[in-house]
């Protein structure tokens, strides 16, 4: 059946133009991004309703499709189909997202877009021409973060000026100025205070009465910067009556190396975990593995899919995955703590993606606030939008990682609230160094830190 | 065009919206190429980003003065490709006009620029009267949003929602986007800036330019500003749940509550294969083996809205009902209205590719016309879900199709054009709500008789003498003509977007 149009025999009738244009069957030839079928299949699932751009942080930012997820969907399937190549703007617009995970969360169709987004990174990093600073920040980023020892040694210097009282001075803008702009925001990002040299977390003294045996995972940068959040951790859960255990073989989770394009490392630092959190050598095994590093977490659920080419530990990784917890949720499930004292305190609650998105963790983080007595809780405007951590983001696009602070930041501002609470360390320390930047009063704090006050005194 | 004046064209544009508010490099581009509906593709010269009236208006006066064509576009959600460009014209996207900027509690209206986003627009107002409260503790306000709900809220502009006149569930009772616009602003494809509200009244005098605008597609001018009206929000409901052995039934249901003088807010349908769909997605609960679903919603004063309840089951058991229940728990609430408004995306676990129809037809004719649609698409070899507004007779068949089948996106576009032919025949419109853009176009003429459509277009002269404004859509153009019944070749259809080295897996 043809449609004819008022005037089509006209022949000074309108000009007639198709809308739907041909495909060019030499475009998959020239495909410059080969994805495993399953990859591409994250993109073909994308039926272009649009419902993930108000959840996109960079989309909302400055309103372009390119760097919506919807925009960036189509990219790749255009640069896996051969549409187009890879040029400066379209990279730059796959560099430019979070991988926050915001839109996975939107979308009704089930798009899995982390796939899609990590599986086009890894396949171009290769081919990117890198700068020495890259080259530096590479070798920070893989080499030095994920090892607490070596961190720490990094750290002394920054430590004794802070001890000294010479950090301000050190991190001014005139002193700082001298290093490329990723690594003045990293000295920026330290937490003003800290002991010289962390100590490494043992296993405490199994109760007898035990119910429950849960792993702690601790953290690399987490171990380094917030031991104090793993002390409470294991102090509010022996006193829930769980038995701890710190196992020493685990490794860095390998969210940097995998957000980075390394699988490779990745899986080596997954299979150590998973040594170090199944293979216990006899001993009962874990009810629980828990975490209250959102990032980490969010990684370590991920295993099975990390490991999935690897037939011999996709069970164990599965195993793995299924014993996941963030803190906030075993809290939950281990339900409220008798005996709570006040801690009179407004509090407004940032989601971190790795929880909200990644791991789908929005109520439990909430409730446990809901338990302390005497604290206010003030909903946060977009809690759910990202602060511009999202892992080493903040390092790699510290423009928009600053925009979006700053509207997280504005945002907070607005509840009247001085403290914000949130589940992961690297907001932590992007919210909390900005709003030193911006000269804002804030204190940020975890949950189980608030929750540790109102167990075991110590907040005023 | 000489490439020289196209790069002329191009610093001009940069002049006016700056060098990071224009997007020129074609990799780019590619994602402006479809809306929501993606059989229809084409890609744009540029696409501008303005923030302000006056921008808008500099951008469409160089534009004119290169000779090229304009289309406006929001988010981008429309379901007709309506803001799609076609032959080398330029998108002025309204993405970052998207300031709210004042509310009225007193005078209940809202000035928005056309890109803020529907939802944003009622969160603001929510915010705004809980700030109102907090200070006027002895005059409070109740709960206001503005009222239009298309399942697009969240991602649609009001810019969109005015310019398609969107409709959404609670259109049965509370009315369309049209119903919901006291006034607008908008650039004229001459440059020039009109704005229909010049004071606080609701009524202006002359003809109702504002009501001309709302559903105009973005053919007449380029809106730039919107009033909206705001309304108290309900806040008492009462949500029925039924499910049927057969479609007839429901929609029976539906026709005999609007027979018996009762205007329910809400009353959609879903059929057993939709049904089967959302709880694969979602786990509401809905039984799997049912025929349909029909989720009616009633609000206004709580001590009346019980005895309607009564009248409403006892109508539904009437015609069959297998279960009936009812709930007026809010959690229960929201839950049954997300499975409705996830509807169409659950479809995407499915299907890659998917287009919606969107008829209106006399809610009388309902129960044999939605047996009627399925059974044409069965004789074009086509599995066809329903889901639809029931009260309004809007029924949304959905089409699935393989992209890398030319036959079979062929035998989609020939199945829709003969459900909408059936809906012209008894009675009924082309669109409900989502537009003609240039997907319903060819069916103008079916719908209306030559004097009708040369009214349109002499109209649409008026405003734009020589079309360059969104040419080529929902008024069959002298100029343009966008084709999509058109395969390139016997066995490649345009659209189709699967290289060799990725075989479907549908
Ligand atoms: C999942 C899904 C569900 C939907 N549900 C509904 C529904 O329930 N009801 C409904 O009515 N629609 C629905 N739609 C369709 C669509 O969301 C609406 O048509 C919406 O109003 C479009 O808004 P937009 O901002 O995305 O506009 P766009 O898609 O960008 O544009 C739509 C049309 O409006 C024009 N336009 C946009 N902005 C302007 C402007 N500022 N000035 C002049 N013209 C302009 C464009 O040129 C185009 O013709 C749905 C779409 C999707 C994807
Ligand atoms: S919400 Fe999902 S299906 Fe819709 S455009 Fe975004 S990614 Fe695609
Ligand atoms: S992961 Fe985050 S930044 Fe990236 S496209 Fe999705 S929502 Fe946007």
């Amino acid at each position: 059946m043809t449609l004819e149009s008022t005037e089509s025999s006209n022949p000074a009738g309108p000009r007639v133009i198709s809308g739907v244009p041909p495909i060019d069957p030499g475009a998959a030839a020239r495909a410059t991004l080969k994805l495993d079928p399953d990859t591409f299949q994250r993109a073909t699932d994308c039926v272009h309703c649009g419902l993930c751009l108000p959840a996109c942080p960079t989309y909302t930012q400055n309103g372009l499709e390119s760097d919506s997820p919807r925009g960036r969907i189509h990219l790749m399937k255009g640069l896996a189909e051969g549409r187009i190549g890879p040029s400066e703007a379209v990279l730059g617009h796959l560099d430019l997202c979070l991988d926050c995970r915001a839109c996975e969360t939107a979308c009704p169709s089930g798009v899995v877009y982390h796939e899609l987004i990590e599986a086009t990174r890894e396949h171009f990093i290769a081919m990117r021409p890198t700068t020495l600073t890259d080259k530096l920040l590479r070798w920070v980023f893989f080499h030095l973060f994920p090892h607490p020892t070596r961190l720490k040694v990094a750290l002394l210097p920054a430590r004794v000026l802070q001890k000294l009282g010479l950090w301000g001075l050190a991190t001014h803008r005139r002193v700082l100025g001298v290093l490329p702009a990723q690594f003045q925001k990293m000295a920026q990002m330290l937490p003003p205070d800290g002991p010289l040299w962390e100590r490494r977390l043992a296993s405490p003294v199994k109760p007898t009465t035990a119910t429950r045996r849960v792993g702690l995972f601790t953290g690399c940068i987490g171990s380094v910067l917030y031991q104090e959040i793993n002390r409470q951790t294991v102090a509010i859960l022996e006193r829930l009556g769980c038995e701890v255990v710190i196992p020493t073989g685990q490794a860095c989770c390998g969210a940097i190396h995998h957000h980075g394009g390394d699988s490779h490392e990745a899986k080596a630092l997954a299979r150590k975990n998973l040594e170090a959190f199944l293979d216990l050598g006899g001993e009962k095994p874990l009810d629980w593995i828990v975490t209250n590093i959102a990032g980490c977490g969010a990684m370590l659920r991920e295993y099975d899919d990390l490991l999935r080419d690897d037939p011999a530990l996709t069970a164990k990784a599965k195993a793995l995955s299924e014993k996941m917890r963030d803190i906030s949720e075993v809290l939950v499930e281990l339900g409220k703590p008798t005996d709570l004292k006040p801690v009179p305190m407004t509090v407004t609650y940032h989601d971190a993606c790795h929880l909200r998105h990644a791991q789908q963790v929005a109520d439990p983080p909430r409730q446990i606030l809901s338990w302390i007595p005497g604290m206010r809780v003030v909903p946060l405007a977009e809690s759910e939008i990202c602060c511009g951590a999202a892992g080493t983001y903040n390092l790699s696009q510290p423009a928009m990682a600053r925009d979006l602070a700053e509207r997280k930041l504005r945002n907070i501002a607005a509840t009247g609230a001085r403290v914000c609470v949130m589940g992961n360390v690297g907001c932590a320390m992007q919210i909390d160094s900005e709003a030193r930047r911006m000269g804002m009063p804030l204190r940020v704090v975890h949950p189980v830190t608030l929750l540790h006050a109102a167990m075991f005194g110590g907040e005023d | 065009m000489t490439l020289a004046t196209r790069d002329e064209l191009l610093d001009d544009l940069r002049g006016i919206v700056g060098p990071a508010g224009l997007l020129t490099s074609p990799d780019e581009l590619l994602v402006y190429e479809c809306d929501g509906f993606s059989v229809a593709r084409g890609t744009p010269r540029a696409v501008a980003f303005p923030t302000t009236t006056e921008q808008v208006a500099a951008c469409v006066k160089t534009l004119r003065k290169h000779g090229v064509g304009i289309v406006p576009r929001g988010s981008g959600t429309g379901l007709a490709g309506g803001c799609v460009a076609f032959d080398g014209q330029v998108i002025l996207c309204t993405s970052r006009m998207t300031k709210i900027e004042s509310i009225d509690l007193a005078d209940r209206v809202a000035v928005a620029q056309a890109g803020a986003l529907n939802v944003t627009l009622s969160e603001a107002v929510a915010a705004e009267v809980a700030r109102w409260n907090q200070n006027h503790a002895e005059l409070p306000v109740g709960p206001m949003h503005f009222s239009p709900d298309p399942s697009s809220q969240r991602a649609s502009t009001v810019g969109g929602n005015a310019a398609t006149n969107a409709g959404g569930i609670n259109t049965l009772k509370h009315g369309v986007t049209s119903n919901h616009v006291l006034g607008v602003e908008f650039v004229l494809p001459d440059g020039e800036i009109v704005r229909t509200r010049t004071a606080a009244l609701y009524e202006s005098p002359g003809p109702d330019l504002t009501g001309l605008l709302c559903g105009s597609e973005g053919t007449l001018g380029i809106l730039t500003k919107v009033w909206c009206r705001l309304t108290p929000k309900p806040e008492h409901f009462r949500t029925v749940y039924t499910v049927y052995t057969l479609t007839f039934d429901a929609c029976k249901s539906v026709s005999d509550v609007i027979a018996a003088g009762i205007l329910p807010t809400s009353m959609e349908v879903m059929d057993g294969r939709m049904i089967r769909v959302v709880e694969d997605a979602f786990h509401y609960g809905f039984p799997t083996d049912a025929a349909a679903l029909l989720l009616i919603e009633i609000d206004g004063v709580d001590s009346i809205l019980d005895e309607q309840l009564e009248r409403i089951m006892a109508i539904c058991r009437a015609n069959g009902a297998r279960d009936i229940k009812h709930c007026s728990d809010p959690k229960r609430r929201t839950e049954l209205w997300s499975a409705r408004k996830r509807a169409f995306g659950a479809i995407g676990r499915l299907h890659t590719a998917y287009f919606t129809q969107d008829a209106c037809i006399p809610r009388s004719r309902l129960p044999e016309a939605v047996e009627r649609i399925v059974a044409i698409g069965a004789e074009h070899g086509l599995k066809i879900n329903n889901v639809f507004h029931a009260g309004d007779g809007n029924v949304h068949p959905i089409f699935f199709f393989d992209e890398s089948n030319a036959q079979e996106v062929q035998r989609t576009l020939e199945a829709a054009e003969r459900v909408l032919q059936y809906c012209i025949d008894i009675g009924g419109t082309i669109t409900g709500e989502h537009g003609v853009g240039v997907e319903k176009l060819a069916m103008m003429p079916r719908m209306f008789n030559p004097a009708t459509i040369d009214t349109f277009q002499k109209l649409k002269a008026t405003f734009d003498p020589d079309a360059v404004l969104n040419d080529g859509k929902l008024i069959p153009s002298k100029t343009l003509r966008i084709e999509l019944h058109r395969p390139v070749s016997p066995n490649v259809p345009g659209g189709a977007l699967c290289p060799p080295h990725h075989p479907p897996t549908t």
